[in-house]
């Protein structure tokens, strides 16, 4: 029999698709789980994989054509069907052919047509990642990263973030001594990743188009903050003790390769904070509140002008380890576009962690349907009373949103001691 | 030659350390690895430059060191497998008869013509060249004491040392350049010795013995230290030691000179030690080290900082006087205390000079100037097998601390080794655990010298030994011991 084969949806906002790659021909043999083409939705290239074995016997849309989610892209001859006679049934139906080339955007009002006006057309996001790029450290935000072979191999093992360390080989050749340096010390503050874009000369002017991606971040967060009452509660946690936890646990973790991020400690106390308070774990539909006994934990990652927001499954289930091997690999693949559909769904809360910009504290947008989002800022040596004096302690400071519809403020400061408590005595993660 | 404008003589005013009232951007003293490549650079970026030379241009190296001694050894070898080898490949021949002048005669017709091509060089990047001493008088001036007593003051706002090293005598035993001599002596015999004794088996006396003994003299290399070549690997010198034992040269490692007597017929040495003894020699050949050449540099006067005879620079190439830096076999280097250098000696070797001349003038040229990395410096020691290093040896990484992997493969398991009838010596890559970082090359074989460059460009692109095993080496070649070597450091090299 012939199988059709259709455009998936592969984000929980995708309405339609654009096929950028077929890898098999018609006529050729594929089997369940192959890569049959990538296909670009709202917001990444993704890989498209088969769910059923046997000969590509159409391909209705050509590369470069878009479809609404479930029209017919492919067909599939499953049996001893002849493929050409399923093909010639299947063209039956109008095949999508390639778009037009996109018209050149017209230069800016008001500007002169001499040489000198410079008017820029941004490319469209990064597509999908060459095939041979088998390493994903090597990359970040869809370029190679410029890396010694050693330097890579290190950074690796102790979980270094290439994005965030300045190369000082030829070129800005990451090196060896580099990553000792960043490891040695990290930057504090004002180092995270900048993407620059090219310098606009005076007098030019730069019209840039929106990505799909930008489109979606725009619809998503606008709805989102038109229809979601929010309300921001922020706290000071002192991390003092959870940090020298953290050195003391990596200093045992160091011979197994593993070095353990705040981040992670704090996704351990959220996981346990989140079900001790399950109305904040949740999604509201607009009529149902649904509460979740798993935390799925969502994690903001920048990329190149948007953001993609990679799903942490079961974190509750997950110890320490766990969680920074799988954080590790998602915002890795999350930087190369390289994620799973399934990987991007499904979250119960979400994170958005702008420490390594040396923030005070900041507030966060949520992302519907979940009903809250936890802002992270930079923990930070301040100074604080303790017993009627002033000390320097290891401080950060969180900020909560939350949807006033289905969780009320004092629920919300509620889970916040309660994450406070974990976080600044550990052990209580241990009862 | 020179065409300087507003020449001032001396006596003149001291001229300004400042600003462009300099006849010369850089001026350069000294005309060997380190000088004629400074100033070849520093014409290539366009700067006035003037290199002052007492000799030939080309200095130590292409003169009285490197190249020619390269001449000699390749002709001794030929010599030697001649002799040695020819009946085993089939080859009958009659009775050898070497003339020592003409394999001497083309060793210096190399080094001639070497030394035209610096010349002709320095005109092509507009590099001007005075012949004859240069003394600096103070940071911006220079004084050329010419041949005949010819004295001319010349300015630079930059002023670069790179006057070189010359053979260290032994104590107590002066040089008299006819029975007791040094390297440049020992490449212009008038005549092949019967019996030649070397004191000090670094590069240089290994190397002579090879030659001399290949042609037929009797040599006795005495080193103080506990094995020959003293600064590279243990494996490596005990492989070199066997071989030049089976080759008759009469080897004697831990032993010391005390006495050198000059003779009526030629040297008697008196040494202590493991292989104590009397040695009767026509010529002793004294090979245990350079000192810096500063004498006719006038240190003292311009107050210029040395150290143990040798220019004292940071590891920028600054002596302690403003704009005057110094470069090559001449210098001190200083390294800071928290160094992974610290407490080290700078390597007195051309290609390490000619990096310091590139790296210097590129800065002073606001050119960038990649530092020197004096942790992974290449050597090489031309004998046969030749001997090819970086890094650190076993010994030593072992004696860092680090958790290494040593991975060794012998030419006797390479065929292209046992096709060329060569199968003596091996590669030995000695990489950190963890990561792979390669800390260590040490090779003996033929032509190893030319494996080294692989590993060389290897180390500064922090390739490891995964890069290195996994990379595919031609077949078949000497170069596939290296792949095979670090694939056995972790146990999976295919043909051991």
């Amino acid at each position: 029999m012939s199988v059709d084969i259709t455009m998936p949806q592969l984000s929980d906002t995708m309405t339609e698709g654009t096929v950028v790659k077929w890898y098999k021909n018609e006529g050729d043999r594929i089997n369940e789980g192959e890569k049959l083409a990538d296909v670009e939705t709202d917001k990444a290239v993704m890989e498209m994989e088969a769910f059923t074995s046997g000969v590509l016997a159409a391909r209705l849309i050509a590369e470069g054509g878009k479809v609404p989610v479930g029209a017919r892209l492919a067909v599939v001859a499953t049996g001893k069907e002849d493929p050409a006679q399923v093909k010639s049934q299947a063209s039956a139906g109008s095949a999508v052919k390639a778009p037009e080339p996109a018209k050149k955007a017209e230069p800016a009002p008001g500007e002169g047509t001499g040489p000198a006006t410079a008017t820029a057309v941004a490319a469209p996001v990064a597509v999908a990642p060459s095939p041979s790029a088998s390493n994903p450290v090597a990359e970040d935000n869809g370029r190679p990263i410029r890396i010694s072979p050693l330097a890579r191999r290190i950074a690796l093992e102790k979980g270094v973030d290439l994005s965030l360390v300045q190369g000082t080989g030829p070129l800005g050749r990451i090196i060896e001594r580099d990553i000792t340096a960043f490891m040695a010390a990290p930057p504090a503050k004002v180092t995270a990743p900048v993407v620059s874009p090219a310098a606009i000369g005076p007098g030019a002017t730069q019209v840039i188009a929106m990505t799909k991606m930008r489109h979606a971040i725009a619809k998503n967060l606008v709805a989102s903050k038109q229809t979601i009452p929010h309300y921001y509660s922020t706290i000071d946690i002192d991390v003092e003790e959870l940090s020298s936890l953290r050195e003391r646990l990596n200093a045992i973790l160091e011979s197994r390769r593993i070095r353990l991020s705040l981040s992670d400690l704090l996704a351990r106390a959220l996981a346990t904070a989140l079900l001790e308070h399950p109305a904040l774990n949740a999604t509201f539909d607009g009529t149902n509140i649904t509460r979740y006994g798993d935390v799925h934990l969502g994690m903001a990652v920048a990329i190149p002008d948007g953001l993609i927001v990679p799903v942490l499954r079961n974190v509750n289930r997950m110890g320490l380890i766990e969680i920074r091997q799988r954080t590790a690999d998602l915002v890795e693949r999350a930087r190369a576009q390289r994620l799973k559909q399934d990987e991007m769904r499904g979250a119960t809360f979400s994170v958005s962690n702008l420490g390594a910009y040396g923030l005070r504290e900041f507030s966060a947008i949520i992302n519907p349907p979940q009903v809250a989002v936890l802002a992270i800022a930079a923990a930070e040596k301040r100074a604080v009373v303790r017993g009627g004096s002033i000390v320097a302690r290891t401080m950060l400071t969180l900020t909560l949103s939350g949807d006033h519809r289905v969780v009320d403020g004092a629920d919300g400061a509620d889970f916040l001691r309660t994450l406070k408590g974990l976080l600044e005595e550990p052990g209580m993660m241990l009862l | 030659m020179a065409t300087a404008t507003g020449k001032p003589t001396a006596g003149a005013t001291t001229p300004a350390v400042t600003g462009k009232g300099f006849e010369f951007d850089i001026i350069v003293i000294g005309g060997g690895p380190a000088g004629y490549a400074a100033a070849i650079r520093a014409g290539q970026l366009g700067k006035r430059v003037l290199c002052i030379e007492k000799e030939n241009l080309g200095g130590t190296c292409l003169n009285w060191g490197c190249i020619p001694t390269k001449a000699l050894l390749e002709d001794g070898e030929f010599v030697r497998r001649i002799r040695t080898e020819a009946a085993d490949r089939g080859v009958t021949v009659g009775s050898v008869t070497v003339d020592f002048a003409k394999i001497i005669g083309r060793s210096r017709s190399i080094a001639q013509k070497l030394s035209k091509g610096i010349a002709h060089l320095f005109a092509k990047h507009q590099v001007k060249h005075e012949t004859g001493i240069g003394r600096l008088l103070a940071p911006g001036r220079v004084r050329i004491e010419g041949a005949g007593g010819a004295k001319r003051d010349v300015t630079g706002e930059h002023i670069i040392i790179a006057t070189g090293a010359r053979p260290t005598p032994l104590p107590g035993v002066e040089f008299d350049g006819v029975k007791i001599i040094a390297s440049r002596q020992a490449m212009i015999l008038p005549s092949l010795p019967k019996r030649l004794a070397i004191i000090g088996a670094g590069a240089i006396g290994c190397e002579f013995a090879d030659f001399y003994n290949a042609l037929g003299t009797e040599v006795v290399l005495v080193e103080m230290l506990e094995h020959i070549l003293p600064i590279e690997d243990d494996d490596v010198a005990v492989v070199l030691d066997r071989v030049f034992t089976k080759r008759g040269i009469d080897v004697r490692n831990a032993t010391r000179t005390d006495k050198v007597e000059s003779t009526a017929t030629g040297v008697r040495l008196t040494l202590s030690g493991a292989k104590a003894g009397v040695v009767d020699a026509d010529i002793v050949l004294v090979a245990i080290g350079v000192s810096g050449n500063t004498e006719g540099l006038g240190a003292a006067e311009a107050k210029l900082e040395l150290f143990r005879g040798r220019v004292k620079v940071n590891p920028q190439f600054a002596t302690n006087l403003p704009n005057v830096w110094a470069i090559g076999d001449c210098v001190a280097l200083d390294f800071r205390a928290d160094s992974p250098m610290a407490g080290s000696r700078h390597p007195d070797l051309a290609h390490v000079a000619h990096h310091e001349a590139v790296s210097l003038v590129d800065r002073l040229a606001g050119e960038g100037g990649e530092p020197i990395d004096y942790r992974w410096i290449p050597g090489c020691t031309y004998t046969h097998p030749q001997v090819a290093s970086m890094g650190m040896t076993e010994k030593r990484a072992r004696q860092s601390g680090r958790e290494i992997r040593v991975g060794k493969f012998p030419f006797a398991a390479s065929g292209r080794a046992l096709a060329a009838g060569e199968s003596d010596g091996f590669v030995k890559l000695i990489f950190e655990a963890k990561y792979g970082e390669l800390l260590g090359v040490h090779m003996i074989g033929q032509d190893v010298t030319e494996l080294l460059a692989e590993l060389v460009l290897a180390r500064k692109l922090e390739a490891t030994e995964q890069e290195i095993l996994s990379a595919m080496h031609p077949h078949p070649t000497m170069s596939e011991a290296v792949m095979e070597a670090a694939a056995a450091a972790g146990g999976r090299a295919i043909h051991i």
